[in-house]
């Protein structure tokens, strides 16, 4: 993770925006797990936060770590997204990408690649900016094992300009 | 349906196939049977054509050279942030 973090820096260092590179963000999620043997809704709801470095206007790293407070488990990821955007709306915008995922409960999370897809909508610009709803979906390779969360995100705050 | 508009924009793909893959999902859900699945990869199939996918990867391909020639052009995208 810090050797990550150092090649992002060196990559960042150059260049110079009014958008920072890198942006962490408080989160909350009703998080659904595709279990064969349990399938609540939802399965659990989490807390914990989400860094992205944004490299380009479509291409960003991803990393994120959250607590299911019912199940009492710890999960992160790390990994890739590349974006779309509506041009008339940047308010709204729909990711694809992967990333490698753990958990100290394999029962929950398992250690796998996972292919996701994910949307953001700023739905209060003017009234709330740092407000986003997200949703998410994603599968696991290995597991084969869907899940699906909707959450809200307030950003903390950037650097890297 | 926004959503279908701006992966049309970006991928080259035919708003109207995205239109119909989300009716296909929507129609399908719960995906409780594997032949239900089957119909949306189907779907899903005819929706990604070699064409979109090219356009697509000229995109991300450009911007990688970007990245790694050190220029760095971040974008507030709010899907980063899930």
């Amino acid at each position: 993770m810090k050797r990550l973090s150092l090649l992002l820096l060196l990559i960042a260092a150059p260049a110079w925006s009014a958008e920072p590179i890198f942006k962490a963000y408080a989160g909350l999620n009703g998080v659904w797990f595709d279990s064969q043997e349990d399938i609540k809704y939802p399965s659990d709801l989490e807390g914990g936060a989400v860094i992205r470095a944004s490299l380009s206007k479509h291409i960003s790293a991803v990393g994120s770590t959250f607590y299911g407070f019912d199940k009492a488990y710890v999960r992160a990821a790390l990994g890739a997204r590349v974006t779309a955007v509506n041009a008339d709306s940047p308010d709204l915008s729909v990711g694809l990408g992967i990333q490698y995922h753990v958990s100290n409960d394999e029962s929950v999370r398992p250690q796998e690649w996972a292919p996701d897809a994910s949307v953001g909508w700023r739905a209060w610009p003017s009234q709330a900016p740092n407000l986003v709803l997200v949703a998410q979906g994603s599968y696991g390779l290995e597991s084969q094992q869907a899940q699906v969360l909707a959450g809200i995100r307030y950003e903390l705050g950037g650097i890297g300009r | 349906m926004i959503i279908a508009e701006v992966l049309s924009a970006l991928a080259g793909v035919p708003a109207n196939n995205i239109k119909k893959l989300v009716a296909a999902g929507v129609s399908v859900a719960p995906w409780d049977s594997a032949e239900e699945g089957r119909r949306l990869l189907l779907t899903l199939d005819r929706a990604i054509t070699p064409e979109a996918i090219a356009s697509l990867w000229g995109v991300v391909s450009a911007e990688l050279r970007e990245i790694l020639a050190g220029q760095i052009n971040p974008a507030d995208n709010p899907s980063d942030s899930a």
